[in-house]
This record gives structure tokens, C-alpha cells and sequence, in this order.
């Protein structure tokens, strides 16, 4: 691994990714309508809610606060997958062309890795601090950690679908299906408590993450063991998507 | 008897039950610029990307005792990447960035090709003339001896065209070995050699 290679790729990767300034414009955007949504149709009333990661304890919390809570990791995930699955889906044969040319896959994986890495971090402190802009006590930094492993575990599922599939609409397909029915849906603790497979949601990618925004926001609950659970997802997503990029940008030589 | 620069054995390559290349054996030498014509599909394209190391050969061996400058059919660029930028990548990729001696040469291409003009210019920007100006210039800029070029002037005017030869031949008389996958039936005279591809064997 030659660091000065690395740092050529990452310098042009974050150019690149720097000069779609509409997709940036849209991220920028998403995060507050989510919020203004949550905001405009969301009561006030106190409402009970289940919390797997503090083993089933039941809190109560306003519904709106709860509910910033829930759509502020979906939106943070939501646009770290996507702006995942393009940096690894785009000019894959320029890429291939590179390596061909004495790059080694491994640098511009890793180049890439970094780039995600800081659109995770600004993704997720962006949308934490729109959503303390809501509501103050949602400044609390677990849940930034909370947007952030959101962001982590679908930045890595955003990579995978961007591995795994060589045009854009079945990789956008695959990243909205399952943000959909996982940190958009089935992630809100209202709906974990009346459940009847409970398993099925906790195995799903965005339970850990929520789980940390949750404890974090609403008790002093430890939130290491999720966040192990937020690392993991990401991890295993991480190295199925390595080992195709890595395959597809293979050259003989 | 001087080691060739490309020496390429026995290559064989089938995709599926179509047998593309039966056997292909292709030198190069130094101060040479070989042709390989042949009908659409007659595997052209896969014979040149087997040749640069792109696409394993089902069976056969190539050996490259030389620095590869190699072209695609397209032109796999950045799109929000600059003329300079696309440059300075592929130069840190060639492992030159760090000396001072690829920005003439640089320089010289983007005289030589007439595209200076467009260096701060993104790549989408670019017409697909001077797109493929840039994707020829980038297979140059670490001044290769053995050069493989795919359909390398489909998009270029005629001026760009003769530019192109006029470079071709500079190369070849500074030594390098020059192998260009074409259609093109006139100017066969500016080929040293020119090997017709058809039924997966040279003829």
C-alpha cells in the first residue's frame, strides 16, 4: 500500500464527488424535509416505547421527539448509501484503466473507504444537528453515533450494492427497498412493540444504529453492545463489497 | 537476435461456445507498427485486450518486455475530472508523478494533438474528439516502447488523424513497437505489418 498513491486517488475521488453539486444540493435538503415532515404531522402526545437494546425496558417519550429520532438515522443512511454505491459504481473501467496503469485495486478501495468515511461524518453530523435544531435534547453526542453507525451500515450496504450490480437502477432499487422496509419502517420502536417476529427486525441492518440513537436520547443505557452490533453489519457488508470491487477491477498482469 | 517487446503464444479465447481466437501468435519488435484488421466480431478487440492484460486468454501466453502504453476502443474517462487532473492520475499511476519530466511531455501532446486550450476543462465538457485525444494522450504520457491502440482515431478530424500517424511514426522511429486494431483499408502503406483476424486465426 503506497500512501502517496492513496492520497492521489482520494484528493481526485473527493474532486469528483465535490462537483455533483446538485446531488450535494439534494442531500443537503433531505435531512429537513424528513425533520419538517416528522415535525408537521407528528403529535405531542407521551407515548410508550419498547427499546430491544435496553433489554425490552418500555420508556416513555413524545411521539415527535421518538420520531426525529427514527427518520433522522433513516436519513442519514439513505444518502450515505447512496453516495456510496456511486463512488464505487462509477467509471469502474477508468478504474480498471488505473490499475492497469501500476495502481494497485487496493489503493483506490482504500481511497475510496476514506472518501466514504467523510461523507458518513458529514452526513451524519449534518442531520444531528438539524435534528437538535427540532428538538434540543437530540443534541446528545450518542446520537450522532446513532446517524453516524446508521450512515456506517448503509454506506457499507451502498458499496455492496454498487459491487454487486454494474448499472445505477438496480443498485438505487436495492438500497430503497431495503432502507424502506428496515431504518424506514420497521426500525420505529412503535411498531417493535407490538411485533410478533421480533427476531426479524433486530437481524435487520439498521436495528443497532437505531437502537444507539434510542438509548442515547431517551435513558443512560450502555450502548457499547450495539454499537459491536453497528461495527459488524458494516464490517460484513464491508468485506463482501471489497472482495467484488476487488475482483471486478482485476487485471491480468 | 533482439528480444521482441510483445510476444504473444498460442492464444486462445472463447466466450461461451464461440471460439473467438484459435491460436493467435504475434510478435513485436522495436520500430515496428503492426496492424490487426478484420470484419466486426472477428475478435479484434479481445485479442488486443488479451495483449494488454485486461482479459485472461483461455489458453497461450503473453510476454511484454516493455513499458505499455495501452487505449481502449473507449474512452474510459472521469467525467468531473479536468484534462490537468486526469494527467496528473494517470502520471501518479505510471509511478512518474514525482519527477518533473512528464509535464513536457504533457505538454508536447496537448500541443502536438490541439487540445492545450481545454486543460482545466472537465472531462463531460470535452467533445468526443478531444475526449479521445486525452484517452490516446494518457496511454503516452509515460512514454511507452510498446503502445496498443483500439480504434484509436474513430472520433478524430482529419487533421487530428494525420497528427496521429505523424506521432505514430515519431514513436516508431524513436524505437517503440506500435500495434493498432483498425478497420481501416486505405493508408495500409503506414503499417510495417498488418495481420487480418478472421475465424479467430491470422491470415
Amino acid at each position: 500500500m503506497r500512501g502517496d498513491y492513496v492520497a492521489t486517488s482520494f484528493g481526485m475521488v473527493l474532486r469528483e464527488l465535490s462537483r455533483k453539486r446538485l446531488v450535494i444540493v439534494l442531500a443537503l435538503v433531505l435531512p429537513p424535509i424528513f425533520f419538517a415532515a416528522v415535525v408537521a404531522t407528528a403529535g405531542n402526545r407521551i407515548i410508550p416505547i419498547e427499546l430491544a437494546g435496553a433489554d425490552g425496558a418500555v420508556v416513555s417519550v413524545e411521539e415527535r421527539r421518538q420520531s426525529l429520532v427514527f427518520i433522522g438515522v433513516a436519513a442519514a443512511a439513505l444518502i450515505a448509501a447512496f453516495f456510496a454505491s456511486n463512488l464505487i459504481q462509477q467509471q469502474v473501467e477508468a478504474n480498471r484503466r488505473l490499475v492497469l496503469c501500476g495502481y494497485r485495486s487496493s489503493e483506490l478501495i482504500v481511497a475510496r473507504l476514506l472518501v466514504l468515511l467523510c461523507v458518513i461524518a458529514g452526513t451524519a453530523t449534518y442531520t444531528w444537528l438539524i435534528a437538535g435544531v427540532f428538538a434540543r435534547e437530540l443534541f446528545a453526542p450518542g446520537v450522532l453515533l446513532g446517524m453516524a453507525g446508521g450512515a456506517f451500515v448503509y454506506g457499507c450496504y451502498g458499496l455492496l450494492a454498487g459491487a454487486l450490480f454494474r448499472r445505477d437502477l438496480e443498485s438505487i432499487f436495492a438500497i430503497l427497498v431495503l432502507i424502506n422496509i428496515d431504518a424506514g419502517w420497521l426500525q420505529n420502536p412503535i411498531y417493535y412493540a407490538t411485533a410478533g417476529s421480533k427476531w426479524l427486525i433486530e437481524a435487520l441492518p439498521a436495528h443497532h444504529a437505531s437502537q444507539v440513537a434510542y438509548l442515547s436520547a431517551f435513558t443512560s443505557h450502555f450502548i457499547g453492545t450495539a454499537m459491536i452490533g453497528v461495527l459488524s453489519y458494516g464490517a460484513a457488508f464491508l468485506a463482501v463489497a471489497i472482495a467484488i470491487y476487488e475482483r471486478r477491477m482485476r487485471v491480468v498482469r | 537476435m533482439s528480444v521482441p517487446l510483445l510476444a504473444a503464444r498460442d492464444i486462445t479465447k472463447s466466450y461461451g461456445r464461440s471460439l473467438v481466437l484459435d491460436g493467435v501468435t504475434l510478435d513485436a519488435g522495436r520500430g515496428e507498427i503492426l496492424g490487426v484488421a478484420g470484419e466486426n466480431g472477428a475478435g479484434k478487440s479481445t485479442l488486443l485486450r488479451i495483449l494488454a492484460g485486461i482479459v485472461r486468454p483461455d489458453r497461450g501466453q503473453v510476454a511484454i518486455n516493455a513499458r505499455l502504453g495501452y487505449c481502449d476502443q473507449e474512452s474510459h474517462l472521469f467525467p468531473d475530472l479536468t484534462v490537468a487532473e486526469h494527467f496528473e492520475y494517470f502520471a501518479r499511476a505510471y509511478g512518474i508523478a514525482t519527477t518533473s519530466g512528464w509535464v513536457p511531455v504533457r505538454d508536447g501532446l496537448l500541443e502536438r494533438f490541439r487540445f492545450h486550450q481545454y486543460l482545466d476543462a472537465r472531462a463531460r465538457e470535452l467533445s468526443g474528439g478531444t475526449r479521445q485525444k486525452l484517452h490516446l494522450s494518457l496511454a503516452l504520457i509515460h512514454q511507452p516502447d510498446l503502445i496498443i491502440l483500439d480504434e484509436p482515431f474513430l472520433a478524430f478530424d482529419w487533421d487530428t488523424y494525420l497528427t496521429f500517424w505523424d506521432e505514430a511514426d515519431r514513436l516508431k522511429s524513436e524505437g517503440a513497437a506500435v500495434v493498432i486494431v483498425s478497420h481501416v483499408a486505405h493508408d495500409r502503406d503506414r503499417f510495417t505489418r498488418i495481420f487480418e483476424l478472421s475465424s479467430g486465426v491470422f491470415h
